[in-house]
């Protein structure tokens, strides 16, 4: 009676690797973390521009952004202190707009709860309509009633721009120290130097400025001049930005750039990274190990020497000469890099290869008549290929690693949101000596945690690669 | 082939190695890079020449002067004058005769008198304090562990020691150099508590410059010899936790594998007591791998991830003055950066020459043929 | 009838692997008296390293199960707090020359160094020691000075014989013999047959000589045990083994044996051993056995029930038991 043939690489039938993979421990962990990877980068690649690289290096997008902020939940734990980033557009405000001759007015009411201790650094406000700055710059008027009854105006101040900042203007300047001086008799607590638009939330008791928590309600008039009815200022090109102290969920960088955007894009461009390097060394590897274990003779020593040769060479230092010297990107180092790192790999697959060739039933297989192609294909690839996966999952960490200190040093290219850059931007803009945790532990707990997943994926899969430790 | 024969032609193509790297390296710095090179020259010199416009006490023509000798000097120096291959064997023979000449920066590193082979030997100390002397503590304390593990197959002790090496080998030893500083000593000295760490440094700034030119004057002082210690704490723990189990994962392995070693059965069938067993017929055999890896793994500290860490840390070792050389100079310092490269690679030829004599001894079966 | 120098009784060894329970000892019950010499008999995968493994108590990580008794000079050895057995019986009473000794010497370690471990551990003196190791290694006919050699300057027989040494200088009460020479060429075979007959006499030795080959074993037992699946299915003195194998599984090993000088068809056991992990139904040879397969009656009872032991006249000293339905 004649078995049916079984399908089976590296000693065991595709179904006995899947139960053998999941039902370790590690096997069942390294799964999961594995697809938390592979869903986090899909989805970075599926919600963010694909031009996010300019997007990223563009200063002018995160502008509005507080620089150097906090994520917003800190709020949850320590209580209410940083007041967060609000946007106020046309879902939030009231607005109306009516014309007289050639000017068109623009009334904008709404409220803003305040109960942080600390007030927001700045009001921008945002017109987006470019026909109004053809002639004359429209006006504005803002009234903001205070939670304790008493009213700030401020203006009028001219929009000269898109956005417009009110803090640094002279007109709030000039209004808020009078306003302090009417009322607290300490209008010189406000300096020029910085933003006033704190001040507003303040109130002063005993010759401190203390935050003033309430509801606070804002008035705010547009004159816009020259216009008419086609090019009117509609709700939706008009927005107020109270920028905060907290941001976001991963808190911002020197720049206001969004961590959280940062360090998700840093999902697929790191993994790709990684792959590409791993990739291309289990290649060459394959490749020069196959050749020199099958042809033998001088070809082995040759390559054998050159393999050598690789192992020994000082990668890193290499990487950082060439990369500094070159100017390289991101990618020219990952090739460099996989240039120098193929030697273990090759050797590994090279003392495989000789194993199967020295083995007896390829000796009957060669008397039998085999060619050299046929043994190639039916006894070596089989067995070399399934172990290539293998190999690509323990070269990806190395890769990551290597690479996000390059990136950290500041070189291969800072551009590219990776988190070796993210990094190298904390490091230069101090947030060690300022104790900005937020952009200095998620980037490096990322770059772990990938490297740790293909680590874990590796560890699981080597009772299928190493009869000897199976079955316990 | 015979013993003397096999390990002379070690020798010979570990020198051909180290010929090579060299080659490489002085090529690189002199060769296909001499376009950068030239336009890093003219920037340099040009915010040179800035600078002294800006104190104004030069005129426009005076400017120029300076600033085409600058140009030339530097150009001279980095060899751009010559053609490449004439350039870069000229740098390698300085480099094998120990003529390491003298740092174009030497500011950078606060050496008195620039000399590279100075430099060089004013951070050797450092880097065996920490990476050399970092690295065996975790080999021993991990391979201790790692036997352990391995003699506790499958038990909760064994798993976490797996789980745990796992998981150092993944995170990058600079980053959590930098998470130790932001907790050990900004946060400590934020919360004003009474033990706080340094923010980096090899020694505070009054033994500093007694470190870079005598480092064993250090030594006679206790004060700084604590000082030294308090230094040396963050670092050395960050080098710990990450190596500790790589280190303990791989004397695992080994162990497991000579565990299933028939010798190793019939040792236990003979009725020796455990202890002999693991020291006798698991341990003995294993002594060959686990010192060769050892051996190896020292020369190649210079050349990997400590390089950052000891930048994280402001460490004056050999890694920090390599990260100095290339990056944070305004052109690479060509001569440390090859007398060091030079240096390393001639170290960890002999070191792998040693190794390699030392399995011989270790292991029988090698001894002849 | 003097006690049996050991008696083992209902023995199980099970083993976990990704595929189940390997059952590879499943109830193996037996008896060795004193001088006598016990060849185990089976296949692959019968079971009979196995037990060379339960009776020395040195097993793999992945076993699940152990249990039944095996009494030694009637004390009982299989539940022994594992200290105390290593101090007393492993290797002083009981002492095992493994399958493929090749590899069972330790490759760093002199000759002499590893014979003198166990006689160390016992107190007696370095000298003492290496002197009986010189005196052993005599015995098994290699030269005194093997003692400050290594191992792989060894051929695969006189490592053979090395272990063979150790196990006589312990003086133990038994020495199981494992395969002694499947690994080795016929001439070397003969030579450590007489060899291990030769000591016999000179120390009195029991022996369990564990093999595949029923021929190889006639030459030296003094009884014989099949065994097949994990259980044994026949045991007898050598004598009624040899002229009466009555098992269907004996009788087909006794068949497929070439005779030198008379002619004889060759038959083979059809089939293929068994899983252990799922053992066919009651008697565990009847899938490939020719009477269950011509005979009707034998169907409903082979396939369903184990046979009980049954006992057969024979001419030596030992009972001749059979584990079959077709003597019941």
């Amino acid at each position: 009676m004649a078995r049916r043939r079984e399908f089976r690489i590296l000693g065991m039938t595709p179904g006995e690797i899947v139960k053998g993979f999941f039902s370790s421990d590690v096997g069942k962990v390294a799964t999961a973390f594995f697809l938390v990877m592979v869903v986090i980068s899909i989805y970075a690649l599926v919600t963010l521009p694909p031009n996010f690289g300019k997007v990223w290096n563009n200063p002018d997008y995160w502008r509005l952004n507080p620089p150097y902020a906090l994520p917003s939940w800190v709020n949850a734990f320590i209580g209410n202190v940083y007041a967060p980033q609000v946007i106020i557009n046309n879902h939030n405000y009231v607005f109306s707009s009516s014309y007289s001759g050639d000017t068109e007015y623009i009334t904008v009411y709404f409220t803003v709860d305040y109960h942080y201790k600390k007030p927001w650094n700045e009001i921008y406000v945002i017109l987006n309509n470019p026909v109004v700055y053809t002639s004359q710059p429209p006006i504005m008027e803002i009234t903001i009633t205070r939670p304790d009854n008493s009213k700030i105006t401020i203006g009028p101040l001219p929009l000269r721009s898109k956005v417009v900042s009110i803090g640094t203007t002279t007109q709030a300047v000039s209004q808020l120290s009078q306003f302090y001086q009417e009322y607290y008799q300490a209008g010189n607590l406000i300096t020029g130097t910085s933003s006033v638009t704190p001040y507003i939330f303040y109130n002063v008791t005993n010759g401190k400025a203390m935050p003033l928590i309430g509801t606070y309600k804002f008035q705010i008039t547009i004159y816009v001049f020259s216009s008419n009815t086609s090019s009117a200022v509609t709700s939706n090109e008009l927005e107020f930005v109270f920028q905060g102290n907290a941001y976001g969920l991963m808190g911002t960088d020197f720049e206001g750039r969004d961590l959280w955007l940062g360090l998700l894009a840093g999902f697929p461009i790191d993994l790709a990274v990684g792959l590409l390097s791993a990739i291309i060394v289990v290649v060459i590897s394959v490749f020069v190990g196959i050749i020199s274990a099958f042809f033998g003779g001088v070809t082995d020593e040759f390559l054998t020497r050159i393999t050598d040769f690789v192992i020994l060479l000082p990668a890193f230092p290499l990487l950082i000469v060439f990369s500094v010297l070159f100017g390289w990107s991101i990618w020219d180092a990952v090739i460099f890099l996989a240039l120098v790192s193929w030697g273990a790999s090759a050797r590994i697959i090279r003392v495989m290869v000789m194993q199967i060739r020295t083995a007896q039933y390829i000796e009957s297989a060669i008397i039998a008549g085999a060619s050299r192609w046929w043994i190639l294909r039916n006894h070596v690839l089989p067995q070399v290929i399934p172990y290539t996966l293998y190999l690509l999952v323990t070269n990806v960490p190395a890769a990551i690693l290597t690479l996000s200190a390059i990136n950290f040093l500041g070189l291969a290219g800072s551009e590219l949101p990776t988190w070796g850059n993210i990094l190298y931007y904390a490091e230069e803009f101090g947030a060690l000596t300022s104790g900005y945790w937020w952009w200095v532990i998620p980037p490096g707990l990322l770059i772990a945690f990938v490297a740790v997943v293909f680590i874990i994926t590796a560890i699981a899969l080597e009772p299928v690669i190493n009869p000897r430790l199976r079955y316990g | 082939m015979s013993l003397s024969k096999t390990l002379t032609l070690r020798m010979a193509n570990l020198l051909i190695l180290l010929l090579v790297v060299l080659f490489m390296v002085s090529y690189a710095l002199s060769g296909p890079a001499s376009k950068i090179l030239m336009q890093e020259v003219q920037q340099e010199a040009r915010a040179i020449v800035i600078n002294m416009m800006r104190s104004g006490h030069v005129n426009a023509t005076q400017v120029q002067v300076i600033y085409n000798n600058i140009v030339n000097q530097l150009s001279k120096a980095y060899g751009l004058d010559q053609p490449p291959l004439i350039r870069t064997f000229y740098i390698m023979y300085n480099m094998l005769i120990f003529n390491w000449g003298y740092s174009y920066f030497p500011q950078e590193y606060g050496i008195a008198g620039g000399k590279v082979v100075d430099i060089i030997m004013s951070a050797f100390p450092g880097t065996i304090l920490l990476d050399t002397f970092g690295i065996l503590l975790s080999a021993f304390i991990g391979i201790e562990i790692g036997l352990k593990s391995a003699l506790r197959y499958g038990s909760q002790f064994d798993r976490t020691i797996m789980y745990y090496a796992a998981l150092s080998n993944g995170i990058p030893q600079w980053w959590l150099g930098i998470v130790m500083l932001l907790v050990f000593s900004f946060y400590l000295s934020v919360i004003r508590s009474p033990i706080q760490f340094p923010t980096g440094g090899i020694l505070s700034p009054n033994y500093y410059a007694m470190w870079l030119v005598n480092p064993i004057k250090v030594f006679t002082i206790p004060q700084a010899i604590v000082d030294l210690l308090w230094h040396l704490t963050l670092p050395l723990i960050t080098v710990l936790v990450i190596n500790i189990g790589g280190w303990a994962y791989f004397a695992r392995t080994v162990v497991l594998n000579i565990s299933q070693e028939d010798f190793v059965t019939f040792a236990k069938i003979k009725g020796l007591p455990e202890n002999q067993v693991v020291n006798r017929y698991i341990l003995r055999p294993a002594a060959p791998t686990i010192l060769t890896s050892i051996f190896i793994t020292l020369p190649f500290i210079i050349f990997g991830g400590f390089l950052v860490t000891e930048m994280v840390f402001r460490w004056w070792g050999l890694g920090y003055v390599y990260n100095i050389a290339i990056v944070q100079s305004p052109t690479p310092d060509m001569p440390v950066v090859v007398a060091l490269t030079y240096a390393s690679t001639l170290l960890y030829i002999i070191i792998v020459f040693l190794m390699e004599i030392l399995y011989i001894i270790l292991d029988p079966r090698l001894r002849e043929r | 009838m003097s006690m049996a120098l050991l008696e083992v009784r209902n023995t199980r060894l099970y083993y976990a692997t990704t595929k189940g329970v390997v059952k590879a000892l499943d109830g193996v019950s037996f008896e060795l008296n004193e001088g006598e010499t016990l060849a185990v008999v089976g296949e692959t995968g019968s079971g009979k390293s196995t037990l060379a493994k339960l009776l020395v108590r040195v097993w793999e990580r992945n076993v699940t199960l152990v249990d039944g008794e095996v009494h030694l000079e009637g004390r009982e050895v299989l539940h022994m707090p594992e200290e105390e057995f290593r101090r007393e019986i492993r290797w002083r009473k009981i002492a095992v020359v493994p399958q493929s000794s090749m590899n069972a010497l330790n490759p760093v370690i002199k000759i002499g160094d590893q014979m003198i471990e166990p006689l160390l551990l016992q107190g007696t003196s370095k000298e003492e020691a290496l002197k009986m190791a010189m005196d052993a290694l005599e015995a098994v006919g290699l030269p005194r000075d093997t003692v400050n050699r290594y191992p792989h300057q060894l051929s695969g027989g006189m490592k053979q014989r090395v272990i063979i040494a150790m196990s006589i200088m312990a003086h133990p009460r038994i020495v199981i013999l494992d395969e002694p020479t499947s690994a080795l060429d016929v001439i070397t075979q003969a030579n450590i047959m007489n060899l291990l007959k030769k000591l016999k006499w000179e120390f009195k030795l029991s022996y369990i000589f564990i093999t595949h080959d029923l021929a190889l074993a006639s030459e030296l037992a003094d009884a014989v045990a099949i065994m097949y699946a994990g259980k044994i299915v026949e045991i007898g003195g050598a004598e009624d083994i040899y002229q009466n194998p009555s098992h269907p599984y004996t009788q087909g090993l006794v068949s497929s044996v070439p005779t030198l000088r008379t002619d004889k068809t060759l038959s083979f056991i059809p089939g293929e051993v068994p899983s252990l992990i799922t053992p066919p139904p009651g008697c565990r040879f009847h899938p490939r056995c020719p009477f269950y397969r011509d005979r009707d009656y034998l169907k409903g009872l082979c396939d369903a029930k184990e046979p009980p032991n049954a006992e057969i006249e024979g001419k030596s000293l030992r009972r001749h038991l059979v584990y079959c339905w077709l003597y019941k």
